[in-house]
């Protein structure tokens, strides 16, 4: 349930109102905001040790953390069975680095599929919210029943409706993806300047060329935080739906370890799958700084 | 490639200076189940290659007639001829050229790409002046690949003069272009203005709040006053052309801004 949780927060991103237009990536989820600092202090700063400094830092918090968690289960002589201790996870991988990496592969697949799938139905609903009356009162509303539909419990239900497969996976991916991107979508597409909306205008644009030259360049930062939220949720929901049926992913390497006990192997999928996530968002965010220095 | 484009312009623009007739326009609003009288029976002429001036306390509907001037809403009564046409159709000709309040720039783009921006989108085929020259006559040729952030207030609505003036639009629309510059900025933009309008002579409807602008830059000033929105006084500007700093300071100029303040105080009682 706390996944769930963590899903309405995404959906939640650059909300309608004044603070979605003035600055989408710090209205984001509160724990994006700590690397969008980041990028204004590097900024400042001129030179990039201040990020280089940031990635030490945040792996000395980590492996501290990871050090306590050590100690506590060696120091308590929790057996193996109830808890895994991190080197126990990190010598799994490291025992069948292969098996890992190709199941991750299974899931990132399937998470990808899903994602873009996302992608281009939400870029394409967007376009009809903000360019028609009409759709938006018929879209929006559905995107708001979806967006409280509790979609990681449709899992089983998927696998029924779809069959085996990589199907209902993807499409797991791509329903828990869809309202974020959406909404942000929605957002930088609509929140346009007046003025340069009336400009264009003035010199008898045409829709297409109006959402060409305005509307898409400037949804450009909000389909970054989206992105950021969502590669990581396509994730999860891929291992979700794996938990389900699967005969590969990182979802069936936590479900079969847990059937035989082999609890390091559980937590060892689990350290995979957020190694995965957090380099999708590491890339997001380079891509995103890469090609937004126009912003601030 | 365009060397040539901006002498042929010169031309083109003397065949084909739009003058202005609004005919008794109306326009309303509701606000909340509240109605307001935007313009009230508004009526203006302006010849072809004239600098109007509007001035007006704020809510006197100067935003509002430029918008409707433009084509860009639509009067609940009278009618607008631009160049002879309706609005919509003089903006489908591409006879506009907008300078709205803000600059307008769009942050991603170059000074240069966003000077370049409108020809792109408009499809003009004629007209056009070479935005290099422009952007070297405002004092911006250096800054023309720089981002419009790394601009300050006054620079970016420089460029979001020269956008419009590189249209070679034969009507430009100006709603209080320099409402959001300090006061020592705006006395320099004025001079500016005029230097690369001169060289143009296109029509030029200019909404103000500030009366020695209206007086230095046109040739005529109209003022209106608010509830309803409507002309009070039309007001000759006798100071010779070309217009420099200097005559700010010249009994003429004084008793033309007395008598704008004059008929802005009318419009309260």
């Amino acid at each position: 349930m706390g996944v769930t949780a963590g899903i309405g927060t995404g959906a939640a991103a650059p909300g309608p109102g004044g603070a979605g237009e003035s600055d989408p990536i710090d209205a984001g989820l509160g724990d994006l905001k700590t690397p969008a600092r980041g990028d204004l202090r590097g900024r400042s700063a001129g030179t990039g040790w201040r990020g280089a400094g940031g990635v030490v830092a945040a792996g000395a918090v980590l492996a501290v953390l990871l050090g306590i968690w050590q100690v506590l289960v060696d120091l308590t002589h929790t057996p193996a069975i109830e808890i895994a201790t991190p080197s126990a996870a990190f010598a799994a991988i490291a025992d069948n680095p292969g098996y890992f990496a190709s199941n991750a592969g299974w899931t990132l697949e399937e998470a990808a599929l899903g994602f873009v799938v996302a992608f281009v139905v939400a870029i394409s609903s967007a376009a009809l919210i903000v360019h028609s009356r009409l759709a938006d009162r018929a879209l929006s509303p559905l995107i708001t029943v979806l967006q409280v539909t509790p979609i990681l419990v449709l899992a089983p239900p998927l696998v029924l409706i779809l069959g085996i497969g990589i199907a209902p996976r993807v499409v797991e991916a791509a329903l828990v993806t869809f309202v974020p991107l959406a909404r942000n979508a929605v957002e930088g597409f609509g929140s346009v300047d007046r003025d340069t909306l009336e400009l264009m205008r003035s010199v008898d644009a045409t829709r297409r060329q109006i959402f060409r030259s305005l509307r898409l360049p400037n949804s450009a930062p909000y389909l970054v935080t989206g992105v950021k939220i969502c590669a990581p949720l396509a994730l999860i929901g891929a291992v979700i739906s794996e938990f389900q049926q699967s005969s590969a992913g990182l979802g069936y390497v936590m479900i079969s370890a847990y059937g035989y006990y082999k609890v390091s192997d559980v937590y060892a999928a689990v350290f995979v799958l957020m190694f995965l996530g957090v380099c999708a968002v590491g890339a997001v965010t380079a891509v995103g700084k890469r090609y937004l220095r126009w912003r601030g | 490639m365009s060397a040539p484009l901006t002498g042929r312009t010169r031309d083109d623009r003397s065949d084909v200076a739009a003058g202005i007739t609004v005919d008794s326009v109306s326009k309303r609003f509701r606000h909340d189940r509240l109605l307001v009288e935007a313009l009230d029976r508004v009526s203006l002429d302006v010849a072809a290659g004239e600098f109007v001036g509007v001035i007006g306390p704020s809510g006197c509907g100067k935003s509002t007639l430029i918008r409707l001037i433009g084509g860009l809403a639509e009067p609940d009564g009278g009618s607008i001829r631009v160049g002879g046409m309706p609005p919509a159709e003089a903006r489908a000709e591409k006879l506009f050229g907008l300078v709205p309040q803000s600059p307008s720039l769009l942050p991603w783009r170059s000074v240069l790409d966003n000077v370049t921006l409108l020809r792109d989108v408009g499809r003009r085929t004629s007209g056009w002046r070479d935005p290099m020259a422009l952007l070297g006559q405002v004092g911006l040729a250096e800054f023309a690949s720089s981002l419009p952030k790394e601009l300050s207030g006054g620079m970016q609505q420089r460029v979001s003069l020269v956008r419009a003036f590189a249209l070679g639009a034969p009507v430009l629309l100006m709603d209080e272009p320099f409402a959001a510059l300090d006061e020592i900025t705006r006395q320099q933009m004025r001079y500016q203005l005029l230097d690369v309008w001169e060289a143009t002579r296109a029509t030029v409807v200019f909404v103000t709040h500030s009366i020695p602008e209206a007086v230095i830059l046109s040739d005529r000033v109209v003022t209106m006053a608010a509830r309803p929105g409507r002309v009070i006084d039309v007001e000759e500007i006798s100071l010779p052309r070309p217009r420099h700093e200097e005559m700010e300071f010249e009994a003429e100029f004084a008793a033309h801004a007395i008598g704008l303040r004059r008929a802005l105080r009318s419009g309260w009682a």
